[in-house]
């Protein structure tokens, strides 16, 4: 059951310099329920879910999290409320070991000193949810592969994730396997948990199978917007297909 | 999908007990090399090395060098560098020096108007740092220009306000806790060094600047998506080194019973680095080892006292620490290579052996079929 509203991006714009990356993008997200964000790359999906979890602010438009706007000034700021993040860069440290990045920011720590069997254990629970096989906690993240690299990054956002849960490409370096137990996580957390969560894909197959509402964006701008009983993969992929063919020959892109 | 590298990686880590973290292969190898550097100086000086007024010398070097190695320490970590801390390091103990003098001209007494004085020149060695961080991470100004320049403003303004005269720093030595000597072997500089470099390890090892500072020097972008307050800790590692400056500063003008502007020169500076370099702490950031960096330190100082006790020329002795610090270098990063080589010519050796036994194998069988 899909609840009430957690998160809505207001005519949100931003530029990078001459370049401008979104465009007035609006957007809603609920409580309990997958929201698929699908585009080519260069669409502007990441730049939306960085400033969604606080790294980017916005040249306009605001955002608004359980009915007040709020503004981020970092990252901290969005995991205060709750919203976590896996990043298409994974943002995981290659010199830490795996459980200083699984806590990275998160550190439990008594009168300042870290507590680090407390953080290797709960680490250790936080990728049993990946179910991939993975080298001993305190193993530098430079030794992972990059699909266990991936993992880390999951887990860590799944572990900490109290009402937003944002995924940018999380099966970009996984296999068959981890890539379904990714898809299959992200529905778990919407229907057990209440969390709301925007995936990130440029993979309609993927989208389709992971969201209750697919937003598809193009060059800043949200083009159109979705339910899933509303449509199908084919649908998707002819409409997609034709708007791309007539940018290009248009020589839009 | 555990493939051969991991399993091996699963042995090595798996029986991990606390001491582990911290003491590992490399930081093992610089205490080996500082024990044998202590052997050879001890036969080549005939016993003079460990002589009691020696090993006061000694600790007086590893005193000096050993607070800025554990000043630049985390700063290399952030893959920056500070080249200031000598600035601070002139510029310190005279205001101490001066504060003093206003104190006790007003009528406090000698021990609480020192102590205020210092605390007060502390409070302001520390803010300089505060300015060098903030000038880099909000400035935006690189960490080369910001602390060069930290260290010309800072040399600068000792040498307007005070003169190039050193000025005598009297009384100070009547300060145990801050020129003595314990023993009439341990000075007790050297005990401040070696408290502030179990600071630094501590905050290191077993606060979240460690993990952050690593972070920030390891990839600042990925460090700032997650969300590690980069900024901050970079300038608490400036601060943390212009804090430094002062210690060496006051600490170390007190034993010499006088401070003046020329005190401590910039070469003090970039020995500490090498030092931290050679114990392991790399200069792209990231990567490195405190109780390594510490025993560099400790390793560069006896180089310093070892060869002065040696009787080696002056002249010849820069160029002799320089080719030492070189060798160290060269052969500290060329030992996984060797190692890497050797394990590579011992695997080719297996296969060669292997065939040349199908070889052999092949021949013998040839020539049963022959004689059949």
């Amino acid at each position: 059951m899909v609840g009430e509203e957690l998160l809505r991006v207001e005519d949100v714009w931003k530029s990078y310099g001459p370049v401008v990356a979104l465009r007035g993008v609006n957007m809603v997200v609920r409580r309990g329920e997958v929201v698929a964000l699908l585009g080519d790359n260069g669409a502007g999906k990441s730049t939306l879910i960085k400033i969604i979890s606080g790294y980017l602010k916005p040249d306009r438009g605001q955002l608004i999290f359980e009915g007040k706007p709020v503004r981020f000034n970092s990252p901290l700021d969005a995991k205060r409320l709750g919203i976590e993040v896996v990043h298409q860069d994974l943002a995981v440290i290659l010199d830490l070991p795996v459980y200083r990045n699984i806590f990275l920011t998160h550190e439990i720590t008594k009168n300042g000193i870290l507590q680090d069997k407390i953080m290797m254990e709960e680490s250790k629970k936080a990728l049993s949810v990946l179910k991939i096989p993975m080298p001993e906690v305190t193993v530098k993240a430079e030794a992972l592969s990059g699909g266990q690299r991936q993992a880390t990054a999951v887990a860590r956002a799944t572990y900490f994730v109290k009402k937003l849960l944002l995924m940018d490409e999380p099966t970009a370096g996984l296999g068959v396997v981890e890539s379904k137990r990714v898809l299959a996580i992200a529905k778990q957390y919407a229907k057990e948990h209440n969390v709301g969560v925007i995936f990130v894909t440029p993979n309609i197959f993927q989208a389709y199978d992971v969201a209750d509402r697919i937003y598809y964006m193009e060059q800043g701008k949200i083009i159109f917007e979705k339910r899933k009983e509303e449509t199908t993969v084919e649908e998707l992929t002819d409409t997609i297909t034709k708007r791309i063919l007539s940018l290009r020959r248009r020589d839009k892109l | 999908m555990t493939t051969k590298s991991q399993i091996g990686i699963n042995k090595s880590v798996s029986n991990i007990s606390a001491w582990r973290h911290y003491i590992g292969r490399y930081e093992i190898i610089m205490a080996i090399l500082n024990i044998l550097i202590i052997i050879f100086f001890y036969w080549e000086s005939r016993g003079r090395y460990v002589a009691p007024a020696n090993i006061y010398t000694l600790l007086r070097y590893t005193e000096d060098l050993g607070i800025l190695t554990m000043a630049e320490v985390p700063i290399m970590f952030a893959g920056l560098i500070d080249l200031s801390p000598t600035g601070i390091a002139n510029l310190a103990p005279l205001i101490d020096w001066s504060l003093w003098q206003y104190f006790m001209g007003a009528g406090m007494g000698f021990y609480p108007a020192l102590i205020i004085a210092t605390l007060i020149a502390w409070l302001l060695a520390a803010f300089i740092g505060f300015i060098n961080g903030v000038v880099i991470t909000k400035g935006k100004v690189n960490f080369l220009i910001a602390t060069v320049a930290m260290l010309f403003l800072t040399d600068g303004i000792a040498l307007i306000g005070w003169g190039g005269w050193p000025e005598p720093f009297p009384g100070a030595d009547r300060a145990f806790f801050f020129g003595g000597t314990v023993n009439g072997i341990l000075p007790i500089p050297f005990i401040w060094a070696l408290a502030f470099a179990i600071l630094i390890m501590f905050l290191f090892y077993k606060t979240k600047f460690g993990v952050y500072i690593t972070a920030a020097g390891s990839n600042v972008t990925w460090a700032k998506e997650a969300g590690v307050p980069v900024d901050r800790y970079i300038i608490i590692a400036f601060i943390l080194s212009g804090i430094a400056g002062g210690i060496l500063g006051v600490i170390d003008g007190s034993v010499v019973r006088e401070v003046s502007a020329t005190n401590f020169t910039s070469d003090l500076t970039l020995e500490a680095i090498a030092a931290a370099v050679i114990g392991g702490t790399l200069l792209i950031g990231g990567k490195g080892t405190p109780i390594g960096s510490f025993l560099g330190a400790v390793l560069i100082a006896q180089l310093l006292d070892g060869f002065t006790v040696l009787g080696v020329n002056a002249y010849t002795y820069d160029a002799i620490i320089g080719l030492a610090i070189l060798v160290l270098m060269v052969s500290t990063g060329s030992r996984e290579t060797l190692t890497q080589y050797f394990r590579r010519i011992s695997r080719l050796r297996m296969t060669e052996e292997i065939e040349h036994q199908q070889v052999v194998a092949n021949w013998n069988s040839n020539d049963n079929k022959n004689k059949q």
